[in-house]
């Protein structure tokens, strides 16, 4: 049975010219110990799903508007926010894009990691500052005992990146939504944090959620892959099926730049997403077409008037789409 | 202290636009109330404010004297609505009149770099007392008069009307449409009336409104205490220093003219408040 | 620190010679004779020209503010014209209800203030917030005397909870010196806690955005953790800002609610010489209440340091 399982989540957001549809009935299952990659343009909802697992959608503007969300059997959407509390740091964690920002300035870094502990965790005073100096050894903090008295901004950006996942991982969470945890990092900055991510997530047996537009980070991260569109899942499966044989034809514009997979796994410069021309368009009402179609070269009527089936092309692989035969050839490139 | 946040053009909100809004709406139309009240007061039922009448001493308010009588026997009604003229005028005339000499001293202080640090550090000292106090040491030695009230008052506002134009007009100058004014030669009247100008007019606004709230309630307090308007004058203040001898037995003599204050100061309080929010880019941009 | 401290300490010295220098420049350059002024209407030349005398109308004004400064330079304001007694003693003998009736206005501003502007940030735009900011603004718009006289009516003259006016010192039992100054205190708290309420409000407004209270709620932080611990800290600035300026208000407040209530302090103390036109006495109290303004603002500022580590001197 799957750790997380999101199934048919809905999530809308009040916005001026009235709601919008931020995640429009997605699903996607996490197994434990596993690593998830979710994929897409930025505005096509992987933040807000990991936001409507964690329940951090900004009240009352955005909320949960149907499915459901379960975790070890119970639904998260469900949760009063007080049981709720026990599952955020405890059970799943979370680290954000902006670790410039993302640690309070106000706060020492050992009262921003002791707090969870003392949150969660049954432990004297001895027992809550040897887990934070365990937590910021394992981040690979060079003088964590005196990077405990230190405040935020004596710190750079990858050191506050380590200081927030020695924060997140400091309980044991099950589940680690990580979301874009390096793109606002210089490039060998970023390969040390995935390195200590990776390292723990298989140390501590943690299922991790890893929202990126990086491909390159995801060949090297995960074991399967989510694509999302418009707050839909479009293609999911096993990284290496998807990333060397894509099944629609958004995920085939996304590889567009990335022709062979194997240059990226290798140590040389990882590819962001390629440019589709157009821009993810803003839901309103449940879908009821393909919403890639105005930008697809492979579209025809009946995508823009039907909503495309999901299909299993083959074990764990499946996609939505009309024309998912056709997709692989779809020339490569032709989409940009 | 918000005020430096704000930044718009007013010339882009209608009148109506800025009506609309709950607050302000609200406001206007408790002022107009009382400006009416203060203006047509001798056509709204009033008596003569200073006659005398024995039989209305200390009397509670009743179908012949709306408010009650006071301890001499005038009618409190009608003190109400002329005190309100006083009130208004000295209201009105302050923030007038500090708005003026606060835009000529910022904008002095923002543009002439040798008056600026004079100015300012007289404007922080001036700051530094407290504004009732200020106010008592000027009327204790010129006499309590409405005109001395004003002035007094004005003293202790300037400096606050000041600080604000001259930062403004500091942030402007590094702007780079008003440096490159600057720098092509705009003659000074081009530049006030088109750039620097229209930038302070909206933040002036807002703080002209608090500024006419704020010397209503110091002309009130300073009556109050006895160095305001000259008791022969009916004022608000003076009408609840007068009452307040009497207060357990003739409370209506602090009421009537306290809600008077009270409504005004609010009134006014609100329409500054809604025209800062109007005024606001992030409250429009909502 | 130190070093920032004394250098703040000394810019306090211009502010307070500007303010010194208007103080008693008043005297000499009102229009009219302030002799006549303040001797007032029935006085008879010799009253006048005692006054002149006491007040060194007749010298020339350099001479005069010389001996002033120095004079104030050694703790000497001068001599009242009423009483024929030391400044700085009257004020010294008077100054106890005041201190303690403003420090209790602001303890109950600051209790009443912040979980106001707290609550009123967590729950923008929904009726807690309306409530709270109706609450601002009618409370920095009701005049204090108006305030205090409802006060007085509804807890001393209608429930009879209260003293109606009047000071008893502390050394007269707890509850006696309490009972006199809780409505005081609540009547100068009101405009004070109004303008903190509002600027905390605001400030929280800004913190709450943040994205490190996201990561608070993250960790599973419930509410009040997350508002006091991580959102105030931030907020402390602005917030302390207006604790310090608005302690103009409570001063200015001083003065009218030691009336209303009766209360023998400095405020009084300034009322009576306004009545008595005793000028030595008002220069000495706008002076010495300036420059406890100031102080406290300079006190206001070294504060930063404990809220915001990023702050160095």
């Amino acid at each position: 049975m799957a750790l997380l399982h999101v199934d048919n989540l809905s999530t809308s957001f009040k916005g001026r010219k009235g709601e919008v549809l931020a995640v429009d009935r997605m699903s996607l299952q996490i197994d434990k110990g596993e690593t998830l990659a979710v994929v897409g343009e930025s505005g096509c909802g992987k933040s807000v799903t990991a936001l409507s697992v964690m329940r951090l959608l900004p009240e009352p503007l955005g909320r949960i508007s149907g499915g459901s969300i379960r975790f070890e059997g119970k639904d998260l959407a469900t949760l009063t926010e007080r049981q709720m509390r026990r599952v955020r740091g405890r059970e799943i964690s979370m680290i954000f894009q902006e670790p410039m920002t993302s640690l309070n300035p106000a706060l020492t870094i050992s009262r921003q990691i002791t707090e969870t502990v003392r949150l969660h965790l049954d432990l004297d005073a001895a027992g809550v500052r040897q887990r934070a100096l365990e937590m910021l050894e394992l981040v690979q903090i060079p003088e964590p005992a005196r990077r405990l008295t230190q405040y935020p901004h004596e710190l750079s950006g990858g050191m506050r990146q380590r200081v927030m996942i020695a924060i997140a991982l400091a309980c044991d969470p099950k589940l680690l939504i990580a979301d874009e945890p390096t793109t606002a990092l210089d490039v060998t900055v970023q390969a040390q944090i995935l390195d200590i991510l990776r390292d723990l997530s298989s140390r501590q047996n943690m299922a991790t959620m890893l929202i990126t537009h990086d491909l390159g980070v995801v060949a090297e991260m995960a074991e399967r892959l989510v694509v999302m569109y418009a707050g839909r899942m479009v293609e999911q499966g096993k990284v290496a099926e998807v990333l060397s044989g894509p099944r629609h034809p958004y995920t085939a514009g996304l590889l567009g730049a990335v022709p062979k997979l194997g240059s990226s796994l290798t140590a040389g410069p990882r590819k962001a997403l390629a440019e589709i021309p157009g821009t993810v368009p803003l839901v309103r009402a449940p879908q009821t077409a393909c919403a890639f179609a105005p930008r697809c070269p492979l579209a025809t009527d009946q995508c823009r008037t039907e909503l495309p089936p999901v299909v299993q092309i083959g074990g764990s692989h499946l996609s939505a789409c009309w024309r998912t035969e056709d997709v692989p050839g779809m020339a490569i490139g032709a989409a940009s | 202290m918000a005020s430096p946040s704000v930044s718009a053009d007013p010339d882009a909100l209608t009148l109506g636009q800025v009506l609309r809004h709950p607050t302000i709406f609200i406001g206007v139309a408790i002022m107009a109330v009382m400006i009416i009240g203060a203006l047509l007061a001798p056509w709204l039922g009033t008596v003569d404010p200073q006659s005398l009448s024995p039989l209305r001493r200390l009397k509670p308010p009743s179908a012949e004297a709306w408010f009650g009588g006071d301890m001499v026997g005038r009618d409190v009604f009608s003190r109400t609505l002329y005190g309100g003229r006083v009130s208004l005028m000295v209201g009105l005339s302050v923030a007038t009149i500090s708005i003026f000499l606060g835009l000529i001293v910022g904008l002095l202080a923002g543009f002439v770099g040798w008056v600026d640090g004079i100015v300012m550090r007289v404007m922080d000292g001036l700051m530094a007392i407290p504004s009732i106090l200020l106010a008592v040491a000027l009327i204790a030695l010129t006499g309590a008069s409405v005109g001395n009230v004003i002035l007094a008052i004005t003293v202790s506002e300037v400096p606050r009307v000041s600080r604000l134009v001259r930062s403004t007009v500091l942030s402007l100058k590094e702007r780079p449409f008003v440096e490159a004014a600057i720098v092509v030669g705009t003659p000074f009247h081009a530049l006030l009336t088109r750039h620097i100008l229209p930038n302070t007019m909206g933040p002036l606004l807002v703080q002209g409104s608090y500024i006419f709230a704020s010397a209503v309630l110091t002309e009130a307090a300073l009556s109050f205490i006895g160095a305001g308007t000259p008791p022969e004058i009916p004022s608000w203040g003076n009408m609840i220093s007068e009452g307040r001898l009497v207060f357990q037995i003739a409370p209506h003599m602090v009421f009537f003219p306290g809600v008077a204050l009270a409504l005004t100061v609010l009134a006014v309080n609100m329409i500054g408040d809604g025209l800062r929010d109007v005024l606001d880019p992030n409250y429009r941009a909502r | 620190m130190l070093s920032y401290a004394l250098r703040r300490l000394l810019a306090i010295i211009p502010v307070m010679v500007v303010v010194a220098l208007v103080v008693f420049s008043l005297l000499y350059f009102s229009p009219g004779d302030p002799a006549l002024v303040l001797a007032g209407e029935t006085a008879t030349p010799e009253e006048i020209a005692r006054i002149r005398e006491a007040l060194g109308l007749d010298r020339p004004y350099l001479v005069r503010l010389t001996e002033w400064s120095l004079g104030i330079l050694h703790g000497d304001f001068g001599d009242s014209i009423f009483f024929g007694r030391s400044v700085a003693e009257l004020m010294a003998q008077r100054a106890m209800p005041t201190l303690w009736l403003s420090l209790l206005a602001m303890i109950f501003a600051l209790v009443l203030a912040l979980p106001l502007g707290i609550i009123a940030a967590w729950q923008v735009g929904r009726a807690p917030d309306r409530l709270a900011m109706g609450f601002a603004v009618v409370g920095y718009s009701l005049p204090v005397f108006v305030l205090g006289y409802l006060l007085i009516f509804a807890f001393s003259v209608w429930l009879g909870w209260l003293p109606v006016q009047g000071y008893k010192p502390p050394s007269d039992g707890l509850w006696p010196f309490l009972s006199h100054l809780i409505l005081p205190a609540l009547t100068l708290g009101v405009v004070y806690a109004a303008l903190i309420a509002r600027i905390t409000r605001s400030a929280m407004l800004d913190v709450l955005r943040q994205d490190y209270m996201r990561t608070a709620r993250a960790k599973g932080l419930g509410l009040w953790p997350m508002l006091l611990r991580h959102a105030l800290k931030n907020a402390a600035i602005p917030i302390m800002t207006i604790v310090g300026i608005g302690f103009g208000s409570v001063i200015s407040g001083v003065v009218v609610t030691e009336t209303v209530f009766n209360i023998p302090g400095i405020g009084r103390l300034t009322v009576d010489a306004i009545l008595r036109r005793d000028y030595p006495v008002i220069q000495g109290v706008v002076l010495v209440l300036s420059g406890v303004y100031v102080l406290i603002n300079l006190v206001v500022d070294l504060s930063y340091g404990l809220f915001d580590p990023r702050i160095k001197y």
